[in-house]
């Protein structure tokens, strides 16, 4: 069944966009204010780009990308350990453009965080 | 070969049901594309926005340049807006618009919209802080909306865009966009628009709307105007957009609408409801809305307009949209000493065309007594030009000659049957003011 939706899905038009948990090894990686999160390199260029946050326990993170007009275009989730981390994002099929970035965290211990939106731009 | 369609037929259903290798559990889903410029196409309207931006089928206001540019052709007056919105993650718009009626049933309508989204962060590949910048967008729209039959209004616009996201990536676009309006019975139109953009991003990126308003008498005086339109941005998120205004006590107008996504959009809270207000002070309006957006954030619009001071006044389309001209109070705000005398034509306007009859008494105003005798050469000219009749009629109604301003709308309305606003007052007006030989009974 899961072929049939992925048929469905390209079949409509939908691209996929595959993303991974990156560690977050590059010490250049600022760390963010606390309730808050930023996409580097900014303006994202080259097809992809990395969500960095900051996780004050182990959880679930789920990005979700808006564009515009409010209309989602990305929905991506990602488990992670505490601390500083980072998600990456294809941005391949990204239009160039002004993007509206929330990121929500689950905890594992229970409890959740939605850090503060932002805006980032795409150009690809 | 049917064999074969069956044997194809019977591989493909397999290879449906076959199992699917897992999916990464860190995968995006894109659910919809990039649409360019969806906040220029919002409407740039407190108006427009406080009725949901269900504004296709609505005519008569200038902000009808980007929502259905047929639209523009109800507006009588020429007038110049001004937009300030403020929208989630300081991104704001600003916008300035004018309107100009010329001859035959057309409006030229002009537009300048800026967006500046405020200051970003600056990061290079390995996440080391550069210099901040400021994304823009400016775009210059005109537009043409004409009435082709009295019941039938089409309009063009066309719009070009300068984007600057970061520098040294900037660029231009330009769009086209068509759009129609029918008045399909007094007081209910429909309305279609269609908007085709020129850049990187690909043609079937339009914006598609279909619409309907109609003017709805729930209390006794102006009708309320409902709005609804169904949005469907080719590969976005399908909206059903509604709204309401009502104008109470001749100056307030109250506005409530609603969106319904037609998909989930993965956005908590309260969203979808707006809501606002206009108050109209001689010949400005002040409009403001507010749209909340749930987690994102909220919309807040402010808008002024200014109607040039003329012999005629306000559309009947735009905030007090049941009255066939401004600055006259609806029926309901006669003095009940007002005589409705329904006569033959009685002011004098000597020459063809006109029928004669005792002069009307002079309006207190000397300025006002210069535009009656204008408007009245201009009627005298051309009697068949119903426009020219109401103009007289609403200077009649400001000079304080009731008797006279009705006789000149019902010629108005003889001329021009469908003007469904006019014939919607007329009738409130008689409703108040039944002719002598009823109110005697």
């Amino acid at each position: 069944m899961g072929r049939i939706r992925n048929f469905m899905l390209l079949s409509a038009g939908f691209p996929l966009l595959f993303l991974s948990g990156l560690p977050s090894s590059c010490p250049a990686v600022q760390t963010p204010a606390a309730g808050t999160c930023y996409v580097y390199p900014s303006p994202a260029t080259g097809g992809s780009a990395s969500v960095v946050y900051v996780l004050p326990q182990a959880g679930t993170v789920r990005v979700l990308v808006y564009n515009e007009a409010g209309d989602l275009v990305a929905d991506v989730e990602d488990s992670q350990p505490a601390g500083l981390e980072q998600t990456a994002l294809d941005l391949s099929h990204f239009r160039r453009g002004l993007y509206l970035c929330r990121v929500l965290l689950q905890f594992t211990g229970g409890g959740a965080q939605a850090l503060k939106t932002f805006k980032f731009v795409v150009a690809p | 070969m049917a064999a074969f369609r069956r044997a194809a037929a019977a591989v493909a259903l397999a290879w449906l049901l076959h199992p699917a290798p897992a999916l990464p559990a860190n995968q995006t889903t894109y659910t919809s594309v990039y649409i360019p410029s969806p906040l220029e196409n919002g409407g740039h309207s407190a108006r427009a926005q406080a009725l949901g931006s269900a504004f296709t089928a609505v005519e008569g206001d200038p902000a009808c340049l980007y929502s259905n540019p047929a639209g523009l052709s109800g507006i009588t007056e020429p007038s110049l807006s001004l937009t300030h919105q403020a929208w989630v993650s300081d991104i704001t718009q600003d916008n300035l618009q004018a309107a100009f009626p010329l001859k035959g049933a057309s409006v030229l309508g002009l537009g300048v919209n800026y967006l500046g989204t405020g200051p970003l962060q600056g990061y290079d590949a390995s996440g080391s802080p550069t210099l901040s910048f400021q994304p823009s967008r400016i775009s210059l729209t005109l537009g043409w909306g004409v009435r082709l039959f009295p019941a039938l209004a089409v309009g063009l616009s066309a719009r070009g865009f300068y984007q600057s996201l970061a520098p040294a990536l900037d660029g231009f676009a330009s769009s086209l966009a068509a759009g129609f309006l029918w008045k399909i019975l007094p007081g209910l139109s429909a309305g279609g628009f269609y908007s085709f953009l020129e850049s990187d991003a690909s043609p079937e990126l339009g914006q598609l709307k279909g619409g309907l308003s109609y003017q709805l008498h729930l209390f006794g005086g102006s009708p309320a105007l409902l709005t609804a339109d169904l949005a469907l941005p080719p590969q976005g998120v399908y909206q059903v957009e509604c709204g309401a205004e009502q104008l109470l006590f001749g100056a307030l107008t109250l506005r409530l609408g609603n969106q319904w996504d037609l998909k989930d959009n993965q956005i908590g809270g309260f969203r979808g409801f707006t809501m606002g207000a206009g108050f109209r002070w001689g010949d400005l309006d002040l409009d403001a809305s507010f749209a909340p957006d749930g987690d994102l954030g909220s919309s807040q619009m402010a808008g002024l307009t200014w109607w040039f001071p003329s012999e005629s006044k306000k559309p009947a389309a735009s905030a007090a949209h049941s009255l066939p001209a401004v600055n006259f109070a609806p029926p309901s705000q006669i003095s009940a000493n007002d005589k409705a005398v329904h006569v033959e034509m009685q002011f004098n306007l000597a020459g063809k065309g006109t029928k004669a009859g005792p002069a009307a008494p002079a309006p207190s105003s000397p300025q006002l007594a210069q535009d009656l005798q204008a408007q009245a050469r201009k009627v005298q000219e051309n009697p068949k030009d119903a426009p020219a009749w109401q103009t007289l009629g609403s200077l009649y109604w400001r000079a304080g000659q009731p008797d006279f301003a009705v006789q000149c709308f019902q010629e108005a309305l003889q001329l021009r049957p469908d003007n469904g606003p006019l014939k919607d007052w007329l009738e409130q007006y008689r409703r108040l003011h039944p002719p002598p030989s009823k109110a005697g009974e």
